[in-house]
């Protein structure tokens, strides 16, 4: 499939870390979450996208254009906004633009503006002066200006105030509604991918863990709590993982449809994002 | 990489008004014969020799070169941003060290140290100096950072500046100096060195750039 | 059109969308060549994803109770709605045979039988 981001193998290790033969694609028309701890490996990720570090193999493309066959081209297509603010204290947001004009051939300035004035961020002041949720809307609108197909933010929003970062999901949301358009986006909080990622991708260790329809994965999974007796009498085919504490048992239930209709007594709980994260990076495999 | 370049007219920008004064205290100092004008020159040549590095500096506090390297400029491109901004951070010490030089033989003030003519070849030999400084600075700084490689700086700025002022004094003091006449055409080839020093420095950049892990 | 979407149970999201739809659609909320909301403006405003959405139209369009016409959008099909009636006639006669079966074994009659009824259907929407 040309369209989308296809990342086909990718190995990169430096020092203790490896990040290990990842496959992974990011179709057209939709918003990929990823997740894991810190030091799982997506900045690694993003950053060998980015060509940043350079993977010791695999293949990554977007829309048919080689990372590093295609590098000038590739990175035309591409939007990012990484965790801090890449401009200079001293700048103004319109002499960013005009920085970011000279770099990104499809810069489109009014488009900018625009941003400028939906986000609130004044003309005239310094970066210096700007609170890190400015900071981040002024990144985020410089990803967003020069027309790109696809939008890579790496822990972009964490630091910023629910209302903003509602803003600029709704961006994303409006991003994606093109086909041909597509984000990965990689976050802390997992509510805000909840809300809008279509798929969901977990990085634990460098390995990839988990990766499936974020809606899929949750009405599937869910929580079991129970206590010790009830656990040891349930078909531990059907957990995935546990997670014991003094007086009880919680445990991950890989289909509540199944699992309810075998033990319809026991109570399984809906699960988040952020709970699934837990039991599946840190919950006893069975 | 236009934006790029525009980023370091940005920066300069900056922190012109800080240079300009700096500048203009040495011209001034000079011009009341407080300091030999060889001496203003080879201050103007690194003052300005220096901006590519400044602004190295400033990249690094905002994390601007990995970001860059994530545009279409690529890290080629911000090699060679870098480098062209070099070359015209020397021409505008040239020029300012041509302006002053031409001030000063006008005001009549030059009977009494430097002849004119050694003062203007002076000048393009600091600019040849500059080229070189920045063909040493710049890979290592691209290298190791701007942190470590202001230590390199220090000592290559000090010990060349160092070495140049005493020879120019020593010059200034002794009268034979004063016949010696040089053929511009020397500085021609010495261009030439300069120039192919920059290149072959601005492959090394590109080299280390390419394998650099951001 | 009213959609009451629980992230809770067990039924599969794009299931619960496809089960309200038809439902509206048999009681008549929606009627023939009605325009649907797109699959993206209905996972945005449910804040649910499109790939779901874009499942369960599939599902109603497979179903014949859509009609997708590309660059306009989705519609409530025609006519059809007699054929699904039948089939949801015929589905419920059989739950209702299973029903009657149960209550003559259990020696409920079919006076207490259709309280229950009443009862039970008295907290479906219905017009």
């Amino acid at each position: 499939m040309n369209s989308g981001l296809e990342l086909k193998n990718v190995s990169k290790s430096y020092g203790s870390f490896t990040l290990n033969n990842i496959s992974l694609s990011i179709p057209g028309g939709t918003i990929t979450g990823l997740i894991g701890a810190n030091g799982a490996g997506k900045t690694t990720l993003i950053k060998c996208i980015l060509s940043l570090l350079r993977p010791e193999q695999g293949k990554i493309t977007f829309r048919g254009l080689d990372s590093i066959e295609d590098e000038q081209a590739f990175k035309e297509e591409i939007g990012v906004a990484l965790d801090e603010c890449p401009y200079h204290d001293i700048f103004t947001p319109p002499e960013v633009g005009r920085v970011m004009a000279g770099l990104y051939q499809a810069w489109d300035m009014p488009r900018f503006e625009q941003y400028l004035t939906q986000f609130g961020l004044p003309r005239d002041k310094k970066i210096k002066t700007f609170s890190r949720g400015m900071k981040m809307k002024l990144s985020i609108a410089a990803a967003l200006s020069h027309h790109p197909r696809l939008l890579l933010l790496d822990e972009a929003t964490s630091g910023l105030d629910p209302i903003v970062r509602e803003e600029i999901l709704d961006e994303l949301l409006a991003f994606i509604e093109d086909e041909e358009h597509a984000v990965l986006l990689s976050s802390h909080i997992t509510s805000d991918l909840e809300k809008v990622c279509d798929y969901i991708a977990c990085l634990h260790q460098g390995e990839l863990i988990l990766r499936g329809e974020k809606d899929e994965l949750l009405t599937g999974y869910g929580r079991l709590l129970c206590t010790r007796a009830e656990l040891d009498r349930v078909d531990k085919s059907l957990l995935h993982g546990v997670r014991a504490s003094q007086f009880s048992c919680e445990a991950l239930v890989k289909d509540k449809r199944v699992f309810r209709q075998a033990y319809p007594e026991l109570t399984v709980d809906p699960i988040t994002l952020e709970e699934l994260m837990l039991f599946l990076i840190k919950g006893e495999v069975l | 990489m236009t934006g790029l370049l525009q980023k370091e007219f940005y920066i300069f920008k900056s922190i012109s008004k800080t240079y300009l004064i700096i500048w203009c205290c040495f011209a001034l100092a000079t011009v009341f014969q407080f300091y030999m004008p060889s001496f203003f020159v080879v201050i103007t040549t690194f003052l300005f020799g220096m901006l590519p590095i400044t602004t190295m500096k400033q990249d690094e506090l905002s994390r601007w070169t990995v970001f860059a390297a994530a545009t279409p400029a690529t890290r080629a491109g911000i090699v060679n941003a870098k480098y062209l901004f070099g070359v015209l951070g020397c021409l505008l010490a040239l020029a300012g060290n041509l302006a002053l030089v031409t001030a000063l033989s006008l005001a009549g003030r030059l009977e009494e140290s430097v002849p004119l003519g050694i003062l203007l070849f002076l000048a393009v030999i600091m600019f040849t100096l500059a080229l070189v400084f920045q063909a040493l600075l710049l890979p290592i700084n691209f290298r190791f950072g701007t942190q470590k490689g202001s230590i390199a700086m220090i000592v290559i700025a000090a010990g060349g500046a160092g070495a140049i002022i005493a020879i120019l004094s020593v010059a200034e003091v002794e009268p034979a100096t004063y016949s010696f006449a040089p053929s511009p055409w020397l500085l021609v080839p010495l261009l030439l060195i300069g120039f192919l020093a920059l290149c072959l420095s601005k492959k090394i950049s590109s080299g280390i750039m390419k394998k650099k892990e951001l | 059109m009213e959609l009451n979407i629980s992230h809770s149970g067990d039924t599969p999201i794009y299931e619960q969308i496809t089960c309200q739809i038809k439902g509206h659609i048999l009681h008549g909320v929606l009627s023939t060549g009605d325009v649907l909301p797109s699959m993206r403006t209905l996972a945005k405003d449910l804040r649910i994803s499109v790939i779901t959405t874009k499942r369960a139209y599939e599902d109603l369009e497979r179903d014949g109770f859509i009609n997708t016409v590309p660059g306009k959008g989705c519609f409530v099909a025609p006519s059809n709605l007699g054929a699904l009636r039948e089939q949801a006639m015929r589905r419920m006669e059989k739950e209702l045979a299973a029903v009657v079966k149960t209550a003559k074994t259990s020696a409920i009659s079919l006076e207490e039988m259709t309280q229950a009824l009443n009862l039970l259907y008295g907290g479906v929407p219905h017009e």
